[in-house]
Order: C-alpha cells, then sequence, then structure tokens
C-alpha cells in the first residue's frame, strides 16, 4: 500500500467520532468539542483552495450546514455534527494547513454543544474506518 | 460501469487519486494538483490522455466528408501537420472541437475529440458520408494516448526515443511525425492543452504502459511528474483554452468563443450560413475574469452582473496555481467585455467585485 493510500485512512480514535459526511469530532472537555474535516474528506477533495466558516457567537441545531470548504472541482457542505454555539473559529487557516493537516492544526470550528447525547449516535472509529474502506474499494 | 485506460495499473502504481469522467476511470492527481501544475510550468509532466476519441476519415471521400463537416481550412492541411477544429450543426452551434491530423493530403485523416462527444461525432460524421460507412472507422481500440508537457518535453522525449543524448526533439508547433518506439510505430504531435512546449503521443496499447514508465523513469532527471486531469484543467484555464462541455456547447457558435481564427472553411460547410449571420452581429463574448478576492471558486452557471444587473454567465473557474489568484472564464454581452470592466460574479449566491482581464491570463 503506497504512503497515499495510507493517509487517507488514518482515523483517530482517542475520544473522537466521526460523521457519514466525512467531519471529526473531538471531545476536548464534557462539552466543547473540536470540529473538522477528515484526511479521507480531504483526499476526495484534492488540496482545498477556499471555505466559509461561521462566526463565534453563532449557535446552529445539529445537522444543520455551518460552513463549506471548496477545491478547484468540488464544493462540499459542512454539517454540523452536534447542536450548540460556535465558541471558536480557526483564524490561522491556510489552504496549506487544511489540506496537509485537516485532523490537527487544520481543524475548523470548536463549539459549545447545547444539548446531552448528540455524540451518541455518531459513528465510532472502527465503524467510520469501515465506510470509508467500503467507498474505496467501490471506487478503485 | 466505468470504462479503464491500458495504464490503470501505472495510475494505481503511482497512487493516482481516481475518479469518474465521462464514463472513464482517471488520474484527478498525484502527487498534488498544484505541485503537478507548476511542474509543468517548471519542467515537464506526463498525462494519460486516453479516453480522447480518435476517429478515422479514410478513402478517395474523406477530404470531401471532412470539409462538409468541419469549419477550419482543411484542404490547406498539408501532410503530417495538424489543424484546431471545430464540427458545427445547421445553426452554428458547436457540436464539438477537436484536433485534425493529415497523414496523407486528400485521403487519410485523424480526428482527436473529446471523450465525451465521441459517439456523437462518429454517428454525425457518419451520417454526412455519402460513400457509406468504411470512411469513418473508430481508432480508439488501437491506440492510447499521452501528453508529455512543458519546456523540458523535447529534451525528455528525445531521451525516451533513444535519439542523440542532449538533443532535442524538434517538430515544429502543429507539424506531427511517425517515430519508432520499441518496434512500434507511435505519432507524436508538438500540440497541446497547457500552453507549454509538449506533444501529444499516439501509442498502441501494447507499448503505452512501456512508454508511461519510461518516460517517468528516464524523466526523474528532468522533474517529470505523473499528472492528472485537475491540474490539466487548471494549466488550460490559464491559457484560456475551452473546455467542450463547460465552455463549448451546441447552443455556442465559434465567433461568440472567439474561434473565429478556426472558422476558414471556404466551402459551403454544415452552419457556413448561420454563422456568416452570426458574425455580423456577435451579441455576448467569452472573457477571462479575476475576482478581486479569494471569495470562492467561480463555478459554471453563476451569474455575471454589471452594476447589479445580469449581464453573462460563468463556464469555467480556479484558483490559479500560477496567479494564486481565483480566475474564471464565461460569456458577458459583448458592451461589457472589454478589459478593466468592472463585474461581479456570484460566489455562494453572493456578488464578488471582479475585473474583466486581458487574456491569456499568464504570458508565455
Amino acid at each position: 500500500m503506497t504512503e497515499e493510500t495510507q493517509r487517507r485512512l488514518i482515523v483517530p480514535e482517542d475520544n473522537y467520532y466521526y460523521t457519514k459526511t466525512h467531519e471529526w469530532i473531538s471531545l476536548d472537555d464534557r462539552n466543547t468539542v473540536t470540529i473538522g474535516i477528515t484526511y479521507y474528506a480531504q483526499d476526495r477533495l484534492g488540496e482545498i483552495v477556499s471555505w466559509r466558516l461561521p462566526k463565534k457567537g453563532q449557535s446552529f441545531e445539529k445537522n444543520q450546514i455551518f460552513g463549506l470548504v471548496e477545491s478547484n472541482k468540488h464544493v462540499s457542505d459542512l454539517y454540523l455534527p452536534v447542536s450548540g454555539e460556535v465558541v471558536e473559529v480557526n483564524g490561522s487557516l491556510t489552504p496549506g494547513l487544511i489540506s496537509d493537516d485537516p485532523m490537527r492544526d487544520g481543524w475548523l470550528v470548536r463549539v459549545e454543544m447545547s444539548r446531552e447525547g448528540d455524540l451518541a449516535d455518531l459513528m465510532d472509529p472502527a465503524s467510520y474506518r469501515k465506510l470509508i474502506e467500503e467507498e474505496i474499494k467501490s471506487l478503485e | 460501469m466505468l470504462k479503464e485506460t491500458t495504464l490503470i495499473e501505472e495510475h494505481r502504481r503511482c497512487a493516482g487519486k481516481l475518479i469518474a469522467f465521462h464514463g472513464w476511470k482517471l488520474p484527478l492527481e498525484f502527487s498534488g494538483s498544484k505541485e503537478e501544475h507548476l511542474n509543468v510550468r517548471k519542467n515537464v509532466g506526463v498525462f494519460d490522455v486516453s479516453h480522447m476519441g480518435v476517429i478515422r476519415v479514410l478513402g478517395t471521400d474523406a477530404l470531401k466528408v471532412l470539409e462538409k463537416c468541419l469549419t477550419n481550412n482543411v484542404a490547406a492541411l498539408k501532410k503530417n501537420r495538424t489543424q484546431y477544429n471545430l464540427l458545427c450543426n445547421e445553426e452554428g452551434g458547436i457540436v464539438d472541437d477537436l484536433i485534425l491530423y493529415c497523414l496523407e493530403p486528400c485521403e487519410d485523416y485523424l480526428l482527436c475529440v473529446n471523450a465525451a462527444c465521441f459517439e456523437k461525432d462518429l454517428e454525425w460524421i457518419r451520417s454526412h458520408t455519402l460513400s457509406g460507412p468504411e470512411i469513418v472507422r473508430n481508432e480508439n481500440i488501437g491506440w492510447a494516448q499521452l501528453a508529455l508537457q512543458g519546456p523540458k518535453a523535447p529534451a525528455l522525449l528525445a531521451f525516451v526515443l533513444g535519439l542523440k543524448e542532449g538533443e532535442e526533439l524538434e517538430i515544429k508547433k502543429n507539424h506531427c511525425q511517425w517515430f519508432s518506439f520499441l518496434g512500434q510505430s507511435i505519432l507524436v504531435s508538438a500540440t497541446g492543452y497547457t500552453g507549454e512546449k509538449g506533444f501529444e503521443i499516439l501509442v498502441s496499447h501494447e507499448k503505452a504502459p512501456l512508454l508511461w514508465r519510461g518516460i517517468l523513469e528516464k524523466g526523474k532527471d528532468f522533474g517529470c511528474l505523473p499528472s492528472g486531469l485537475a491540474a490539466r484543467d487548471t494549466l488550460r484555464m490559464e491559457m484560456k483554452y475551452p473546455l467542450y462541455g463547460n465552455d463549448l456547447n451546441e447552443s455556442i457558435d465559434p465567433h461568440s468563443a472567439g474561434l473565429s481564427w478556426a472558422v476558414k472553411n471556404p466551402t459551403d460547410f454544415i452552419g457556413s450560413e448561420a454563422l456568416s449571420n452570426i458574425k455580423r452581429q456577435i451579441r455576448k463574448k467569452w472573457v477571462g475574469f479575476q475576482l478581486s478576492e479569494v471569495a470562492g471558486v467561480p463555478r459554471s452557471g453563476s451569474r455575471i452582473l454589471v452594476e447589479g444587473t445580469p449581464v453573462g454567465e460563468v463556464t469555467s473557474g480556479a484558483k490559479s496555481p500560477s496567479l494564486d489568484k481565483m480566475i474564471g472564464l464565461g460569456y458577458v454581452e459583448t458592451e461589457y467585455s472589454s478589459p478593466s470592466q468592472c463585474i461581479q460574479v456570484e460566489i455562494h449566491q453572493n456578488p464578488i467585485p471582479a475585473e474583466i482581464v486581458a487574456t491569456p491570463f499568464i504570458k508565455k
């Protein structure tokens, strides 16, 4: 397996949750989560050239569109996996950062969750890995 | 079920990111589209363009058939020359754009056409052929096609073909020439879709993987990278080369698209009457524009406005790797089509300030 193929399959485990729409959520403390796009999502999109993110203080319902990321070929809406208020937006994002390091320094927003139990129906790392492996298989 | 080119295993080996493109499975990018793009401008890149259709028009009526169907001056084309051409309908709308190769004047020609239009073109030419369908042959079965593009392409191809070391392959622009590669004929033409020096190479399916591998192995010292569709698209956009399906279609005529230079056929051809009428009054023009901010990628179908009033539509857009700016192509009403005209382009439903600029976007 090549290096590139391995990278898109990276699915960190500790405290990470995933969505079918390829966002990741990490639990920072009891109420606050960090959200971004997965390595796999970035890989499918290609190099990210532009994005739109909400402002600090904006509130969203679970599964509402909160922004978008785009490459030259595709636009991809971002779905907020939990209800809550945006408490921080990554101000250091650059196209390189979000493309090269989408699951660490390329994070998008931090959200204070307004409802308990919103994490319960998200995917665990094992299920997410299975999902992307199946997707890759069907594509190649 | 997607069609695979002969080079599919090579793409997997090179870790190409495969996507569906007009019924074909093709690499979108390898190491990264921006890197590949800049590398073609600086060194050289190799592309698999085997999805392109190849049609051969052969026989004593070949010239007559092509003169009926094509807009450019086919009769003036000499042996081993190539010519950009258009197929138009009776209304002057563009059915396809293509490269015509003259293998033997009057009687033997190749047409390299767009993948999505291949069946349509084949049908179109056959339906205008008097002496029966044997004159038009589907040559796709016989050929794979590579594009080698970039300032170092002539030196690299000379090396791959075993010419004298340090020598550059000299084929004049719009000429083509047969070479021998591992005992088989390959047809090399000095054409391309990037604005750089380079070649498009027709090679048998049997030898195509060996040519691809040979180019990459011998190309290491030249900085040659396998390159994908994404880089090909941004390279052609910077040059304002049209992409059929985006920038051209059957309701767009060559004059509006800025392709009058490819309408030189002096005979009575399909669409000739409509085209002379259109030429007298061109209502819209195909232009290039640049956004004043990185608000997003201009998308095909988005509106172009002047002081809030719609005057046109985007057909292509991207973040240009060479300029690091958002650029786009689109049709606007003629009176708003001059460089420096201020416009707004709708990006994610918001009008974003932009300016019509002189094209190509980069000077070659």
